[in-house]
């Protein structure tokens, strides 16, 4: 039907059957990606918008309750759906904060000539391609108080001569764990960043060194917009990622001890699907409350990238003084 | 300003302070990649420490070398034993072969459904393409427990979860590759990316000779972008191999779990001998090490392809 009416108005005559032929052989090349999306996307997500709406018991029958999921999972702390949002939001911020600003400092140390560059450059991105699972592993071993085998506990007690630290059962410390983790295996948008800055214009960077600008002026008008979009869309992604973190604290403890500081949305969602029972409207209504936050986040990041856009645009008037 | 007064304020700098400028900028330059390999020497002492640890006794895992009585810089045994006792301990070789099950149908059908999508999104017109573009991409940023209870209670029905389903309940692990989902939307994205950057003329030159979408899509796309589909399947491998979320919900029988899931089981059983835990750490991370060297150019253009457009 659409097709016809698109047709209708594009092409004429013989074209019209060849304009046509040539929608139908597109949406016959984009039928995985076009089926895949409905099947897999959009009917589920509605359909997951209905479970929200009703009680669903063990037998799998539904029973229509309106907003009462919703009303529950913020009024009844037992859920612990708040605080599961709460250390989330926490860690997705801080841990984003972080990534970026560690990807961002290495892909300038990595932004000049020296021999042995692109090892680095491997170096860094390596653990990235690791499985999640090893690095919780890995981590975790590393971690662990000095009588289980935790080296820096090892090095803080006989190097420092300090107490050794908790960090896997510390409601604090258990988060240095996580965000090691999440530092330790950032190394794409190491990668990303190093290739965008050789977008840089070399012209404008001199340009600044001519007019006695220092690495900080040289950051901030040239190398800085250049970068921006680009940082922008990992700022984004990364959120998003941290938001869902998922197997890092399934390694540390599956039940989000210590005192449910792990107990993330997405262990969350998992434990009231799979494993509690009668629960699944109450996961539905969260599942959709976390989509809303995710899409309230990136609302608000994208209005604040749009803001500061007048900003960003001065450099090029003073470009055009320096030339 | 113009160009004449910087000319003079360069005159005005002696020889001998200019000299001295830039050895300053050199020092700092120097301090910078000091800085920077120790950076690097930071982030691969945790990959050598698992390589190490997975060799080592018992005792050098609680007493390592360096605080050891005394000191040294290598663990005095090596033990390769490790390894054969990791292995036993799970049924290594099964997990391996369904961890191949999953993946290569996943990687396989991934390379065809995204590229064959890819290429309606950049060469063909038909209607509403803008829209459902957007669409499909957008489905890289949604979270994924929000079509999670639906997922699981259509694959329910269609008889597709269950160690006594269809490929031992694995299909639900193996199906979004097929369709582009749950995340695969992302390669669709750059294989189109990619395609956009051929020249039109090529096809349009093929299509006067009488050639079709399909003819031009086998015989011209696919061996151009060659670099871009690599990328996918390295991408793709990692992506599936790692998985663990899915894996974890759709798998539920010992006889299906695949090698990630495995070392998961381990971790949360036996907490004692770790050196064996990390020995199996080694063998689960090894396929995605080994292909990362292999491939490490394409990874870096992959990456690079990804991230600049987004």
């Amino acid at each position: 039907m659409q097709t016809s009416a698109l047709t209708k108005r594009s092409f004429g005559g013989r074209k019209n059957i060849r304009g046509r032929r040539e929608g139908a052989t597109g949406y016959l090349f984009a039928f995985p990606a076009i089926f895949g999306f409905l099947l897999l996307t959009l009917y589920p997500m509605a359909t997951s918008l209905f479970y929200s709406f009703n009680k669903i018991d063990l037998q799998g029958n539904m029973e229509w309750v309106g907003l009462q999921n919703y009303v529950e999972i913020f009024s009844n702390p037992s859920i612990g759906f708040l605080k599961s949002m709460q250390v989330t939001i926490l860690y997705a911020f801080i841990n984003t904060f972080l990534i970026i600003v560690f990807c961002l400092v290495v892909a300038l140390l990595l932004n000049r000539k020296f021999r042995m560059r692109n090892l680095l450059r491997a170096i860094f991105y390596l653990p990235a391609v690791i499985p999640m699972i090893s690095t919780a592993i890995l981590w975790k071993l590393l971690l662990q108080n000095a009588a289980g085998g935790g080296l820096i506990n090892q090095f803080i007690m006989k190097v420092l001569h300090l107490p050794q630290l908790n960090f896997l059962t510390d409601v604090r410390l258990v988060f240095v764990v996580l965000f090691a983790m999440g530092l330790w295996t950032c190394g794409g948008t190491i990668v990303v960043l190093l290739a965008t800055l050789q977008d840089v214009p070399r012209n404008l960077i001199e340009a600044v060194e001519l007019d006695g600008g220092n690495a900080w002026h040289k950051f901030r008008y040239v190398t800085y917009p250049t970068i921006k979009p680009v940082l922008f869309f990992q700022l984004i992604m990364c959120i998003i990622t941290s938001m869902q973190v998922f197997t890092q604290s399934m390694v540390l403890s599956s039940n989000g001890a210590p005192n449910r500081m792990t107990y993330f949305i997405n262990i969350m969602i998992y434990d009231h699907s799979f494993k509690q029972s009668g629960m699944k409207g109450i996961a539905a209504a969260e599942a959709w409350a976390v989509f809303f936050t995710i899409l309230i986040i990136t609302s608000v990041l994208f209005y604040f990238q749009g803001a500061l856009r007048p900003d960003s645009d001065r450099p090029k008037k003073r470009r055009g003084g320096i030339k | 300003m113009n160009k004449g007064s910087y000319a003079d304020n360069t005159a005005l700098y002696s020889y001998g302070k200019l000299s001295r400028l830039n050895r300053r900028r050199k020092a700092i330059n120097t301090a910078l990649i000091v800085l920077v390999f120790l950076l690097a020497i930071l982030v691969a002492f945790p990959l050598y420490w698992m390589v190490r640890c997975s060799l080592v006794s018992k005792s050098a895992l609680t007493v390592p070398e360096y605080f050891a009585d005394p000191p040294g810089i290598f663990p005095k045994v090596i033990q390769w034993v490790n390894y054969t006792l990791g292995m036993e301990r799970i049924n290594f070789f099964q997990q391996l072969l369904n961890s191949l099950i999953i993946t290569i149908p996943y990687v396989l059908g991934n390379l065809l459904t995204t590229s064959v999508s890819a290429y309606a999104f950049a060469r063909i017109r038909f209607p509403l393409r803008g829209m459902w573009f957007a669409l499909v991409i957008s489905t890289m940023m949604l979270p994924c427990a929000v079509t999670l209870l639906p997922q699981y209670a259509m694959y329910t029905k269609m008889g597709l979860v269950g160690t006594d389903a269809i490929l031992g309940g694995r299909l639900p692990l193996i199906l979004p590759a097929l369709f582009c989902a749950s995340g695969n939307a992302y390669f669709v994205f750059l294989l189109r990316q990619f395609m956009m950057t051929i020249p039109v003329e090529i096809d349009e030159a093929a299509r006067i000779d009488g050639a079709g979408h399909i003819r031009i899509f086998i015989n011209i796309m696919l061996p151009l972008i060659r670099p871009a589909l690599i990328v996918v399947g390295l991408f793709s491998f990692i992506n599936c191999w790692n998985e663990f979320f899915y894996s974890i919900i759709y798998l539920q029988g010992e006889k299906v779990y695949t090698l990630t899931l495995g070392l998961y089981i381990i971790n949360g059983v036996h907490i004692t001998n770790y050196e064996q835990v990390m020995a199996l750490a080694v063998l689960v991370s090894a396929p995605c090490l080994l292909l990362f060297l292999i491939g490490n150019k394409y990874f870096v253009e992959g990456i690079k392809l990804s991230g600049i457009k987004g």
